[in-house]
């Protein structure tokens, strides 16, 4: 092999190929035998390149990662392949053959991987400079002390954290911040390869945006290649260079990011694709895929995508389509595509067929004028104490001011979209309006009726009225009960049904209400034996079945594989129009906001601070917070990735900042956003902000 | 809303239901009974318990019976020996196994029973409750067992074994409350029982039906070990001669034996098997107890060695071991990557 000339760093497809996966294998040996995980897989990494990976969970992509760096642990084997790393000079080294030694020295000197939940990979117990510098005295036992403090203080410096964090724990920082900690962790040895194993997926929307930026910025400056794992095709799209989207352990589809994003040629990359809602650019209709990802236990013959395919036909149900140069005309020769479509080398144009995204249809302007509101909810706080100091007596009475004179109405029919990033108090609202937190202060009235106490009758009735899908439908259903028990007790608590025997018809007909059919089959089954899409499913119909005029939807699609998003929102959309429900679909996801429903609120630290018609402030914000969010959200047709909007953690809801919450991070901060609190100026066309710029 | 699709309920039903999944379910529940501790456990905890149900039955001596044999080794006459009394020790082995495992059952019943209550109502309901039921199980874990229990027995004006089973379960219930309260404590905060409350559940039926059952795996570890400690205690009472001695159990049986200086007369069948039965019926529960742990806690099975590739080679289970093993002595083939100057391409 010869000597590879030194690089740039460019990333283009003309520089030197650094890693190199040819048709890797991986199991899990379970006691039932050999459950495939990762299938003929080979991808090859240039040098400065981004290359992108795409799937589902399941589809095999971080076992992939795993495998390369040769963290895989038992049951998981690599059952073959080979994986080759080029070192800058000299020949080309076998990864899978490396005994413990190399592995040490090859892991993080030339391969460094940050995993998706920097709480767990980052140590409690010690604080952050301990963590770095021990990764220098493990790999650089020569290097001097002075020297590796100069170089950790680098690479803090690197990754944005001021040195004086660097004594601070795990739990001391942000999110944000201990990932970008894992970063500086992972650059400290300068390494060739950085895997990022879905590093912004746990972030809220702008701090995805800081780190992005951030490591493509170092990426530029520094050299090294990415390989960048995520379920978010439309964030890929935009940092990846190349991207290669997997389905059921196998890599379907290969390109160019620009190609992909233009010209998907398999129904599966074409599906993903349309499964996001987006931000910029006027609506289009979003199409989804059907069904529920494969079992990986049980795949499908033939090719494995064909049961939720659009374009089904004639053999697909035999045959495995290989991995073959996309046939279509305007396509780069390193297109590839596994698809049978392109057997007879035509090109089928890949249409919105499946299905579109129930959605408010845009243009429409809420007008409530006259209309009684379903519930309405006056100045509601909930506020949480906090116990500090050693001793409870001695602590200092302080609270956590999560939800803060927060004021809204819901109407029947209408879905309300309340948009926060974590921490805003949205999901307090959630609960405390299903009375499973009591409201520290406010009014909370239901058909006109307030509600006071959380005894009695009418409380009773509330419960029964106002229904929540909670966000995590792994959690959300008890593991020891049968969907059909999970059904049966709301109608006999709320005296639908005498029993649970008795309620069989209604439960059969709640299933079917969320398209679960056959329903007899779904009864007498445990939640571990559903799909993520499917448990949610439940947890709607669970809502349903007390018969409410309000269903409060906590996040009911962030926990869900991207496919099976659509469907849930289309069902929940339905429902509301159809049975004349108010829906409050809570969210930190302005885009399917826009989307989804007809009016959107935006919370932040505890407060709202703009509302109106969906479109209009998704297109149109007027808050500079929600204009954060806009130019946040991932954005295909981005150019460049550098521009960093703001800066600034979200607020501590025990000292929120004065005036203005939002205003130690505006940009168009003004001296009186630090004193007084703005109120809600009305703007036209029914939206309005809380701030003093207007 | 004008772009509701028609309906997709198709499509929905088009895709198959998870693989096997009923079938699956119950296939994992009978690979558990297949684990080798359960069934071992299962075997030596059934067969003291078939002893002390029919035992009595078929060894027809009076265990209480005097006679001339005294001392007698293990013999065709006497399987077990005789005592100094000329009583026959298999004849009291099989009695006392009765008042023994009653006593372990009754007491870990009970104590388990509390511990549920304590722990559940605790963990559930927090506030006040919580901590006075707290200090309350933290006062009995603190209080040393067996000075109290002899105490207690010594007071007791009947020592019978009922009184003993009470002075057990009184002592034994404090460590399962503490780690059902942590239990449940962390299962209340699970989405499945906030979505409970808010479907409009009651106290009592989320903590019956959704808290509980989640707790079984704890209940049943619980109740072995207070079984184990039980029999431990009982024997211990016995042996002091704080039990009723003129009944038999395996603890009495030791009493006596130690009583008659059975050791240094060199008559280890008198002593050995009420000892050895002891051991075996803590054995048995505790062998349960491991195995249903691994049954409700998958993390905690043994992997199995054959499936774990070498380390630091290429995990191919295809390779024979002796390659593999070449391939690790064969330590010219690799060398580290920093200093990668003469290593042929691998």
């Amino acid at each position: 092999m010869e000597t590879r000339p030194p690089d740039e760093g460019s990333g283009s497809t003309t520089s030197p190929v650094v890693l190199e996966i040819e048709d890797l294998d991986v199991d899990y040996e379970l006691s039932t035998g050999p459950l495939p995980a990762v299938r003929q897989v080979s991808l090859s990494l240039r040098r400065g390149q981004v290359l992108g990976i795409a799937g589902e969970s399941g589809s095999g992509k971080s076992t992939l990662a795993y495998a390369v760096t040769r963290l895989l642990r038992p049951p998981g084997v690599i059952a073959g392949g080979r994986v080759r790393y080029h070192p800058r000079s000299g020949p080309a080294v076998d990864v899978l053959a490396m005994s413990d030694d190399q592995l040490r020295a090859f892991r993080w000197a030339e391969l460094a991987i940050v995993f998706q939940s920097a709480m767990n990979a980052l140590n409690p117990v010690l604080n952050l400079r301990v963590q770095i510098l021990d990764v220098l005295a493990a790999h650089r036992p020569e290097m001097r002390h002075q020297d590796r403090l100069d170089r950790m203080a680098e690479l803090l410096k690197l990754v944005g954290i001021s040195g004086d964090r660097a004594k601070a724990f795990p739990h001391e920082l942000s999110g944000g911040m201990r990932q970008r900690a894992m970063i500086a962790i992972a650059l400290a040895l300068d390494p060739e390869i950085i895997i990022l194993d879905e590093p912004t997926t746990a972030l809220d929307v702008v701090m995805q945006r800081q780190i992005l930026s951030e490591i493509m910025g170092l990426r530029s400056r520094l050299g090294f290649s990415v390989i960048f794992i995520t379920h978010d095709l439309s964030l890929l799209i935009e940092v990846a260079d190349e991207i290669a989207v997997m389905y059921a352990g196998r890599v379907v589809e290969q390109c160019r990011s620009e190609e992909i994003y233009k010209t998907p040629r398999h129904p599966y990359s074409y599906g993903l694709l349309n499964s996001f809602p987006l931000l910029h650019g006027p609506r289009q209709t979003l199409t989804g895929i059907m069904g529920f990802p494969p079992d990986m236990r049980s795949l499908p013959p033939g090719c494995p995508f064909h049961p939720r395919c659009e374009y089904v036909h004639e053999g697909c149900d035999r045959v495995r389509p290989p991995l073959r140069v996309s046939p279509a005309p305007g396509d780069t020769p390193d297109h590839v595509v596994a698809c049978s479509l392109y057997d007879d080398r035509s090109v089928p144009e890949l249409k919105a067929r499946a299905v579109s995204l129930a959605s408010n249809d845009g243009a429409q302007i809420s007008d409530h004028a006259g209309e009684e509101p379903v519930l309405s909810v006056k100045g509601l706080q909930k506020f949480f104490p906090v116990h500090q100091g050693p001793r409870r007596s001695q602590a200092v009475r302080r609270v956590v001011r999560a939800v803060d004179d927060i004021s809204l109405e819901l109407y029947a029919g209408k879905v309300t979209a309340l948009v926060g990033e974590s921490g805003s108090g949205k999901s307090t609202i959630g609960r405390v309006l299903s009375q499973l937190y009591s409201a520290t202060g406010g009014t909370i009235t239901l058909n006109g009726r307030p509600i006071k106490t959380r005894r009695g009758r009418r409380h009773r009735e509330y419960v029964r009225d106002v229904q929540i899908v909670l966000q995590d439908p792994f959690s959300s259903l008890n593991p020891l009960h049968t969907v059909g028990y999970h059904l049966a007790r709301p109608l006999v608590i709320h005296g639908f049904a005498r029993s649970g025997r008795r309620a069989r018809a209604a439960v059969e007909k709640l299933l079917a209400d969320v398209q679960l059919t056959p329903a007899d089959q779904f009864v007498s089954k445990y939640p571990h034996e559903l799909s993520g899409g499917q448990r949610q499913r439940i947890a709607v119909a669970r809502a349903l079945a007390a018969q409410p005029s309000v269903i409060l939807a906590d996040e009911p699609v962030s926990m869900l594989d991207v496919s099976t998003r659509l469907g849930v929102l289309n069902l929940l959309r339905g429902l509301a129009t159809d049975r004349h429900l108010a829906l409050l679909y809570i969210t930190h996801d302005i885009a399917s906001a826009r989307y989804f429903a007809d009016t959107t609120l935006v919370m932040y630290g505890g407060q709202l601070i703009e509302g109106g018609p969906s479109e209009q402030v998704a297109l149109r914000p007027a808050h500079p917070y929600t204009q954060l969010l806009r130019d946040s959200a991932p954005n295909p047709e981005r150019e460049s990735t550098s521009t960093v909007p703001s800066t600034g953690e979200p607020p501590s809801l025990i000292n929120p900042p004065s005036g203005c919450r939002f205003h130690p991070r505006c940009p168009h901060v003004m001296d009186i956003c630090k004193e007084q609190k703005p109120g809600q100026i009305e703007l036209e066309g029914g939206q309005w902000a809380a701030c003093w710029l207007y | 809303m004008a772009l509701i699709a028609g309906s997709d309920e198709s499509r929905v039903a088009d895709t198959p239901p998870p693989s096997s999944a009923r079938s699956g379910h119950k296939r994992s529940r009978f690979n558990a009974l297949r684990s080798w501790k359960v069934i071992a456990g299962l075997v030596i905890v059934g067969f003291f318990v078939l002893m002390a149900i029919v035992g009595p039955y078929l060894v027809k001596a009076n265990p209480s019976a005097m006679s001339l044999a005294i001392l007698l080794p293990p013999s065709s006459a006497h399987w077990l020996g005789t005592t100094q009394e000329g009583q026959d020790v298999l004849a009291q082995l099989v009695d006392g196994s009765r008042s023994t495992l009653i006593v372990a059952a009754l007491a870990a019943s009970i104590a388990t029973v509390v511990s549920i209550i304590v722990g559940l109502a605790g963990g559930y309901l927090g506030g006040v409750s919580d901590e006075l039921l707290s200090v309350l199980s933290n006062i009995f874990l603190v209080i040393p067992t067996l000075p109290l229990v002899i105490v207690l027995a010594g007071y007791l004006p009947n020592r019978g074994d009922l009184s003993v089973t009470l002075v057990i379960a009184l002592t034994g219930w404090a460590w399962g409350a503490r780690v059902m309260r942590a239990q449940t404590l962390s299962i209340r905060k699970r989405d499945y029982i906030e979505a409970a409350r808010a479907t409009g559940e009651g106290t009592w039926r989320i903590l019956l039906w959704e808290i509980l059952p989640n707790e079984l795996a704890i209940v049943t570890a619980s109740f072995l070990f207070t079984a184990i400690f039980a029999i431990l205690t009982a024997a211990g009472l016995a042996f002091l001669g704080l039990a009723n001695v003129s009944e038999w159990s395996w603890g009495t049986m030791l009493y006596w034996a130690q009583n008659d200086s059975a050791l240094q007369a060199g008559a280890w069948w008198w002593f050995v098997p009420p000892g050895l039965c002891i051991a075996l019926v803590g054995t048995g529960l505790a062998l349960l107890n491991f195995g249903f742990d691994e049954m409700t806690n998958p993390r905690l099975r043994s992997v199995r060695p054959v499936k774990r590739p070498k380390r630091g080679q290429p995990p191919t289970p295809a390779a024979p071991v002796e390659t593999l093993r070449a391939a690790v002595t064969d330590g010219s083939r690799f060398t580290p990557v920093r200093h990668a100057g003469s290593v042929e391409e691998g």
